[in-house]
Formats: C-alpha cells, structure tokens, sequence
C-alpha cells in the first residue's frame, strides 16, 4: 500500500496538480485541505503519512498549521511547498521541526524526491 | 557636469512629481546609470533632464526603463561591463594571452556573448574559450540561436551592433564568429563537477533563489575552479558574505579575485 | 514608491514565466499609473504587507488569461472554469512569493496575502501610491505587470 499524503494549499490548481504527481509516482491521497484551520481538523481525522503544506493561505496560515500540528505529534512529517522563500522562515519552518521546503514552482521530481528523503528518514 | 545640489533637487523634484523615490541611489551611480540617455537627450545636468521628463511622457517612461532592469538583455548592468572591459580583462591579458571564461547560470545567452565581444575587442587574436552553461536545455538552445529582441540590446552600442549582429525579422542575431567563440552545454551548479583553471567566472543573478548555506558551498568551488589572479564577477545585486574567509579579494564593486600566488 | 521595488516583481515574473510555461517573454516600454485606474479584462491582484505594502496587479485579457490558463494546465481550453481562475490566481501567487523572497533577501521584512481574480471591463481599481507598469510581452498575449508600493516606517508596520 502506499504511503498516504495531505495536500494543503489554496488554489484548487495547485492541489489537483500535486495530487496528479503524488497518485503518477504511487503515493496515495489521505486528504486535501484549504487552509491550515482544515489542514490540521482532517490530519487528525485521516492520520496521513506525510503532509504537503503552502504557506500563503487565509484562515490560518501554512506556518501555525505545520506548528500545531508538529505540537501534537512530533513525528509528523511535513513539507512545506510555497512561493515564499526567504532564509528566515525557511530556517523558522525547520526549527519548529519541518523535514523540508520546497520552493514554487518546482518541478514534479522535486516533491517526489523531498517526500521519498522525509519518507525513508 | 552634474553636482550634489543638481543630483539632491533632482531627487526632490521627482518624489514630488512622480513619488519615486531615488534615495538609494549615489549621484555617481545615477550619472553612470544615466548617462547614454541624457545626453541622447541634449541635457548636461539634472535639472534639464528633470525638466524633460517632467513635460513628456514618453521621456519619463525612458527614464523608468532605465531605472529598472531587464533580465536576459546584454551587459545587463553596463556599468559593470566597464569595469570588467576597463580593468578586469586588461589585467587578466596583460598576463595570460588566452582566456577561459565560464557564464554560469548563461540563461539566454546574453551574458555569454556579451563576453566574447569583450574579449574580440580586446584581444582578438588570442584563443580564447568560453564555457556557458545552464541547467535549463530550453534555455541553451535559445542561447545557441542566439537571437535578442529590441529591449534586450538596449546596452549595446550601435558600432557593437553593427559589427556583431544582424537584424532578422525575429531579432537582432549574433554573427558566426561570436557564436563560435561559445561552448554552450548542460550543467547543473548543484549538482555537477567544475571544471578549473578559469579567469574569470560570471555568475549573475543565477542564484537569487539558492539558501545561505548552498550559496556559500558554491562560491568555495568556484574559488577552486578560479587560477590564481583570476576573478568571480556576481551580479547587481549581490555580495559574497564571508568572501575574506573563502579567499577572496574584493578589488571593486561586484568582482571578487582570487589572489596570485609569489 | 522606491523604484528599486519594482525589480524583484520584474526578475521573479519573468522567471516564473519561463519556468512555468517554458518561453521568454520580451520586456516593454514601461510606464506610470495615478492611482486610480481602470482593468484590463482580467487582473490578478496580491496584497504585500510588512515593511513594504502595497499591491501588485497583473492584467491582461481575456484571451490572454485563456492562453496562460490553457498553457499552465496543459490542456487547450475554450471555456475558463474555476479551475482556470485557480491556474490565474496561482500565477500570481507564484511571481508574487518569488519577488517578496527577493525583497526580503534585501532586507526587507514582508508578506503576501492569497491573491484574487478579478473579471470585467472597465473596473476601477484604485491604489495607495502610483504604479510603475511593466509590460511583460509574451506569447500567449501582453501581461502588464502593476507595482504599487510604499515603505512603511517600523513603527507603523509593527503594529499591522
């Protein structure tokens, strides 16, 4: 059985796209979430293997959402995949004990080869 | 020509009028930076100029095109390229008669061949080799046609133009012998070997994007894949941090070099 | 409005662009707007905060928006559904990320809100300062790129 990631972002696009990557390279799709607000509520209700998280969204943003959900469960693996690069969140998302950051736009392998890396660790 | 009084009412006049704000920039760099198209229009100091642009509209626009950078254009920041023609080649010739130079991160090409006039320029009978590589094979194969549109040979003076493109129904299209001058290839900063023994190595506004951490490992290769004398040309907007600490020398703005050794 | 702020949108749209949907588009004359202006038929519009605060608006038309939406999902589109406003909006966001990554990397303390697409002819859209207008020709159609943006002094950006 595959391993089972939570896709989390705004733009419904974007969440369709990295859905089409994951399912192409095995992995299966646990859930998938708007805002950190509905990302953390469907983490604790499917239990995902692993979470792809945006930043910029409303509600409650990708940050405070990778925190609370790191809060709760220290294994959690979460990914954050965002527009927004500069060396101070990078280094915050880490510190709060995110496995990886992925810049936008990426390219298809990139997700795949963070989520295979966070995945095996 | 132009004096700090001129350059400080020049500024003032503009945030008042136009609500740009100039004050990060030196009267110095603006001169320089200004300098083609002022006298293009007839006006010796800043006051004139205000006075242009304030009247006409396509005049102002001019000069927020000047103030702005167009990213695949040749010798992207001029002022730059002045330097490099004006001391950093010379030196590097006055004691090496071929050079091998590496554009990292060439993109379209334009930095590339921005080079190899320099180098025809300055000494065209040396064999020079040109490495220009680029992650991105979309990327090379538009640099190897070598094709540039309107905006994009804006820095080029009309004698370099004249000698060095010919203008096709899609563009202005570098000669031959400036194409054969380029080995354009493949090559990924992150990951790939360096080859060594460069003078000079242009890498602009390649690695805006990378981490702290992965620009500091770059710049360490580099430093090895430089001869000693040999230089590190960065782009407008960047600084080698820890540069001392890697080796480097910071002769002028935007050049680092790699000592010679005794 | 600082005109250095305006070459982060113009570096990081022109990246996007080309790594996104694969081509180089070609810079245009620039220009300035008052701060009160009329759209194009379709404008994307993404909020910065922080230390610099402002709006950044790409316009285009509708055609235009048809063209990128078709070339961002890889599919020929005739119809511009929900999905194809997501793309949009997505496009803005990326170019948007990247050039406050840019700003912040010069020093400066900002942030993005989610963008929104805004569809018709003839909206008013009315901004802090001017904006500086990039016209970013590409082969889908033109995309004026709109900066509008002030520096905020600590204080006042704090207690945002």
């Amino acid at each position: 059985m595959g391993k089972r990631i939570l896709v989390v972002d705004d733009a419904m696009f974007m969440r369709t796209a990295v859905k089409k990557i994951l399912e192409q390279a095995g992995y299966e799709i646990a859930g998938e979430a708007e805002n950190g607000e509905v990302a953390v509520k469907i983490y604790n209700e499917t239990k995902p293997d692993a979470v792809l998280m945006d930043i910029t969204m409303p509600v409650m943003d990708g940050v405070s959402a990778a925190k609370t959900i790191l809060k709760s469960d220290p294994n959690a693996v979460v990914i954050m995949c965002t527009a927004i690069g500069q060396q101070n969140l990078v280094i915050e998302a880490i510190k709060a004990g995110v496995k990886d950051y992925i810049v936008k736009p990426f390219k298809p392998e990139r997700v795949i080869e963070g989520l295979n890396k966070a995945l095996a660790a | 020509m132009t004096s700090d009084l001129d350059y400080n009412l020049f500024k003032r006049k503009v945030k008042e009028s136009f609500g740009l704000d100039l004050e990060a920039y030196k009267r110095q760099q603006m001169e320089r930076r200004l300098r083609a198209v002022m006298e293009r229009r007839g006006a010796s100091d800043f006051r004139t100029y205000f006075s242009l642009i304030q009247k006409d509209t396509d005049l102002l626009n001019e000069f927020l095109d000047r103030m702005t950078i167009n990213v695949s254009e040749l010798f992207r920041n001029p002022e730059h390229f002045e330097v490099l023609e004006k001391r950093v080649l010379p030196d590097l010739l006055a004691k090496n008669k071929n050079l091998k130079l590496w554009s990292a991160g060439c993109s379209f090409g334009g930095e590339a061949y921005s080079l190899a006039i320099l180098l025809d320029e300055l000494a065209p009978t040396g064999k020079h080799s040109i490495l220009a590589t680029d992650i991105d094979e979309k990327m090379l194969a538009r640099a190897l046609e070598g094709v540039y549109y309107a905006s994009e040979i804006r820095n080029v003076s009309k004698v370099r133009l004249s000698k060095y493109f010919q203008q096709t129904q899609d563009g202005w299209k570098v000669i031959d012998k400036l194409r054969r001058m380029i080995r354009f290839c493949r090559h990924d900063l992150l990951k790939d070997n360096f080859e060594t023994g460069f003078h000079l190595i242009a890498c602009r506004n390649v690695v805006i994007y990378f981490t702290d951490k992965a620009k500091s490992e770059l710049y360490e290769r580099f430093y090895r894949s430089l001869t000693p004398g040999g230089y590190l040309f960065v782009g407008g907007t960047e600084r080698i941090h820890a540069h001392a600490q890697i080796g480097y020398e910071n002769p002028y703005h935007f050049f680092y070099r790699k000592p010679e050794v005794f | 409005m600082k005109v250095e702020f305006v070459n982060p949108f113009i570096s990081a749209a022109f990246a996007v662009f080309e790594s996104v949907i694969g081509q180089r588009p070609e810079r245009g004359q620039l220009s300035m707007r008052k701060t009160t202006f009329t759209t194009q038929q379709v404008t994307i519009v993404a909020g910065v905060s922080g230390q610099i605060s402002g709006t950044a608006l790409y316009g285009m038309s509708l055609v235009t928006a048809q063209k990128i939406a078709s070339a961002l999902m890889q599919s020929e589109l005739t119809v511009l559904d929900e999905m194809a406003w997501s793309a949009l909006s997505e496009l803005g966001n990326m170019i948007t990320g990247n050039a406050i990554t840019l700003l912040a990397n010069n020093g400066y303390d900002v942030n993005i809100s989610p963008p929104s697409v805004i569809r018709g002819r003839n909206i008013e859209i009315s901004t802090k300062t001017p904006a500086i207008v990039v016209p970013m020709m590409t082969q889908q159609g033109l995309v004026e790129i709109n900066v509008a943006l002030e520096e905020n002094d600590m204080a006042q950006a704090k207690a945002a």
